[in-house]
């Protein structure tokens, strides 16, 4: 029989008894929808679990933290040595600009009006490494590698540092401008002046001590960063980056002015560093590697990370179940149908073996009846549940304008059904339709041809 | 067990038939137009019911000449319709063989049953048994579907042996729209359209009226004639009987009665080929 002919007679014999087809495809309808939806509800948990992360922080960061480890300075050579694993794209010491009995002040404005005192925030990083660690300029550009041998210090500011600038001349409450209750993308106001167009940016360190001497330099605004709410990256909302090299330029320069001689037996090296390894799934290595260098002390999300994704994992393989249950149950009912047909049609098969029609198909044709049954419920399966995973985020995402959602995050679908899982559903439908075909198929080929020939 | 061979000569040359051209050969053998296209040898089939057995065919031998037709009669549960099941290699006997073309389809599997019914045996049931959800034509077409013929051309076999049985404008009905006579007409014109070398007809007017079955019955035996097919068929009826060429009486499970309708032998004669019917009378014997 041509494969055209076998279809026809299927579909024939699927519409003859067209309420009973209905109910059985409905069967798989929900069988499918269900084990679809199920499993886009995992995937959309599992989106926006990685989603929070992200917001949190760079997910393929790995933060060491050094500071009272006398046994293993976290030097040049270990920052070389972590540079050179396979797995690590970039990294960079972190230096605060921190002294002790040292004030750290920036002015600016016509006769240093406005005032930053403290210098919180400002951090000296690597130039080099910074283009891989996720600095966005929402205004100029990103911290260049100094090739010109300028002394002037560069910087780019967090995206509210120049808010930290109080204005001298004015009393108190308006010497400051309160930009800590606008949310990340509003629209802030304006600052006192412009950084990046500042021409008289000054960076002065100071000491209580009598006979102090201060060391000032100047400061050129190269960009504004866009701001976040990593946890691990002050500077990007008020703090500012500058190159470690001219952060270890002026703490030499104030040590000379003062004649202080650095402690003999302080620890060198950094107190912090950054890696950034080349994704998601090399930061456990790269963390063990370094804890095996000597730094037990890191921080990233991977831990986090991996915990959410299990506790995912689990509800996906849950919800994942009981679609499966439900799409056990359909097939039940396909097998079911199935062996009622081969029983109606019993002298009908009969009479196709009479007149010479092959074992393989008959076989055929009820196996093809079985598929059928589950690919018409797969797609309309597929069907119904893109309909309902819209209307759900259509609602969810409705309903979550503001409140907890927001700390930066826009309201992220509940229910993501990829290409990958509708083709999955279908195939997953038409092989348990095909399955649940074979039992019938079988009895519908021992039917002997002399069913024919009985009277009743 | 040579008895009578009619109209020998006029109609087994190829050109006839023209639908199936490989009828000839069965099994992939070319058949021998004389020889006895079925040959049956000492058939026995007992049913077992419970601890009781039936005999049904008692060592049964009989030879069918190619394009004879051949009724089987005799009482109810005489054996007819087991008879007929074992030719057809329906059902397997218990004992002896059915040998058609030379080859014992007795000892054939399932599958190359199939095969061999499809190329080369044609089945009428009392019943009719068309299938309820298609239409005339396509009740007509299931042989060559079974076959994968090309739509087109099985659709245009189909017309024209519709037409043959006169239901040209009853190719689109079901069965449901059909009175019985015409249902029968569709189960004829579905055993011809792959031109078989066989026919086997289970008491195919069981069901009809006396005019009806009248109708029915020279249908069966002009098609039959035209290609040199071999009919073989079961009825109770004598007088339906009487269309046969050769009788076959049953009892109890044996052959009480073998004979050549002399009627019918010497029509067929004038009819086919005029003046040997002298020959064919002293071959009988
Ligand atoms: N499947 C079976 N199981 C048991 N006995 C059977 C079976 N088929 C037929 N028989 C028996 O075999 C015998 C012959 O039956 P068969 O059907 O061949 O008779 P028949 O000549 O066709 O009769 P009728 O004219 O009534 O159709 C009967 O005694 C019948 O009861
Ligand atoms: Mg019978």
């Amino acid at each position: 029989m041509r494969i055209s002919d076998l279809l026809s007679i299927c579909a024939r014999n699927l519409t003859r008894r067209k309420f009973r087809t209905f109910l059985t495809v409905m069967g798989v309808v929900i069988g499918t929808s269900f084990i679809v939806m199920m499993i886009s509800l995992g995937i959309g948990i599992e989106r926006s679990n990685m989603r929070m992360l992200e917001t949190w922080g760079d997910l393929t960061m790995v933060t060491i933290h050094n500071q009272g480890n006398t046994e293993t300075p976290l030097n040049d050579t270990a920052i070389e040595a972590i540079r050179a694993m396979p797995q690590v794209q970039a990294v960079t010491p972190v230096a605060e600009l921190r002294l002790d009995n040292v004030n750290v002040v920036l002015t600016a404005g016509r006769g240093g009006r406005y005032e930053w005192w403290g210098g919180w925030g400002i951090v000296g990083l690597d130039p080099a490494a910074l283009p891989y660690l996720g600095y966005d300029m929402r205004e100029g550009d990103i911290l260049p590698v100094n090739e010109d041998g300028t002394r002037v210090v560069r910087m780019m500011f967090g995206e509210r540092a120049a808010y930290n600038f109080q204005d001298t001349r004015r009393r108190w409450p308006n010497n400051m401008i309160e930009v800590w209750n606008v949310m990340p993308g509003d629209p802030l106001p304006d600052p006192f002046f412009n950084p990046m167009e500042e021409q008289t940016i000054r960076i002065t360190l100071s000491s209580w001590e009598q006979d102090s001497r201060d060391v000032e330099f100047e400061v050129e605004v190269v960009g504004v960063m866009v701001g976040s709410w990593d946890f691990n990256r002050p500077e990007l909302m008020d703090g500012a980056v500058m190159d470690v090299a001219d952060l270890q330029r002026m703490i030499a320069e104030f040590n000379r002015a003062n004649s202080i001689r650095p402690d003999r037996n302080a620890v060198e090296g950094f107190d912090m560093a950054r890696v950034k390894a080349h994704s998601i799934d090399d930061v456990a290595d790269v963390e063990a590697a370094i804890h095996a260098m000597g730094f037990p002390n890191t921080q990233s999300m991977e831990e986090i990370r991996q915990s959410m994704q299990e506790a995912a994992q689990q509800i996906q393989m849950i919800l994942g179940f009981i679609g499966g249950v439900a799409l056990f149950i359909s097939s039940l009912s396909i097998m079911n149908t199935m062996i009622m047909s081969v029983y109606e049609r019993t002298r009908e098969i009969g009479v196709m073996k009479v007149l010479g029609c092959h074992l393989g198909n008959i076989r055929s044709i009820f196996l093809i009846e079985a598929a059928l049954i589950g690919f018409i419920g797969g797609v309309v399966g597929n069907a119904l549940s893109a309909l309902a995973s819209f209307a759900l985020n259509a609602y969810v995402m409705g309903n979550a304008g503001g409140g907890m959602m927001g700390m930066g995050m826009e309201p992220m679908p509940v229910s993501v059904i990829p290409l990958w899982l509708m083709s999955l559903g279908l195939v997953f439908a038409t092989i348990i339709g095909l399955v649940s075909g074979i039992i019938p198929a079988l009895r519908a080929v021992k039917i002997s041809a002399l069913e024919a020939i009985r009277t009743e | 067990m040579h008895i009578y061979v009619p109209s020998v000569g006029a109609h087994h040359s190829l050109g006839i038939q023209p639908i199936c051209a490989a009828q000839h050969s069965i099994a992939g053998e070319v058949m021998q137009d004389s020889a006895a296209i079925i040959s049956v040898r000492q058939l026995t089939k007992v049913f077992r019911v419970g601890s009781e057995k039936v005999v049904a065919l008692n060592d049964v031998s009989f030879d069918v000449p190619k394009g004879q037709i051949l009724c089987i009669v005799g009482t109810s549960g005489s054996g007819k319709s087991t008879l007929l099941n074992q030719l057809a290699g329906l059902e397997k006997p218990t004992k002896g063989q059915v040998l058609i073309g030379g080859k014992n389809i007795s000892a054939f599997s399932e599958t190359r049953l199939a095969g061999f019914r499809q190329k080369h045996i044609g089945f009428i049931f009392q019943s009719y048994n068309l299938m309820a959800a298609m239409t005339a034509l396509e009740n007509v077409s299931m042989p060559l579907i079974f076959r994968g013929m090309p739509r087109k051309k099985r659709e245009i076999a189909a017309k024209r042996i519709l037409g043959e049985v006169g239901l040209s404008e009853r190719a689109g009905h079901k069965p449901s729209q059909m009175s019985g006579g015409q249902q029968q007409r569709v189960g004829i014109a579905r055993a011809f359209v792959a031109t078989p070398k066989i026919i086997f007809a289970d008491e195919p007017t069981g069901n009809l009226d006396t005019r009806t079955t009248v109708e029915v019955m020279q249908m069966m035996i002009r098609l039959c004639k035209q290609y040199n097919q071999t009919l073989v068929l079961v009825t109770h009826d004598t007088e339906i009987a009487e269309y046969a060429d050769r009788i076959v009486t049953m009892r109890d499970g044996v052959i009480v009665e073998d004979r050549v309708n002399v009627k019918r032998a010497e029509e067929t004669k004038e009819e086919t080929n005029p003046g040997a019917g002298e020959k064919g009378a002293k071959d009988e014997t």
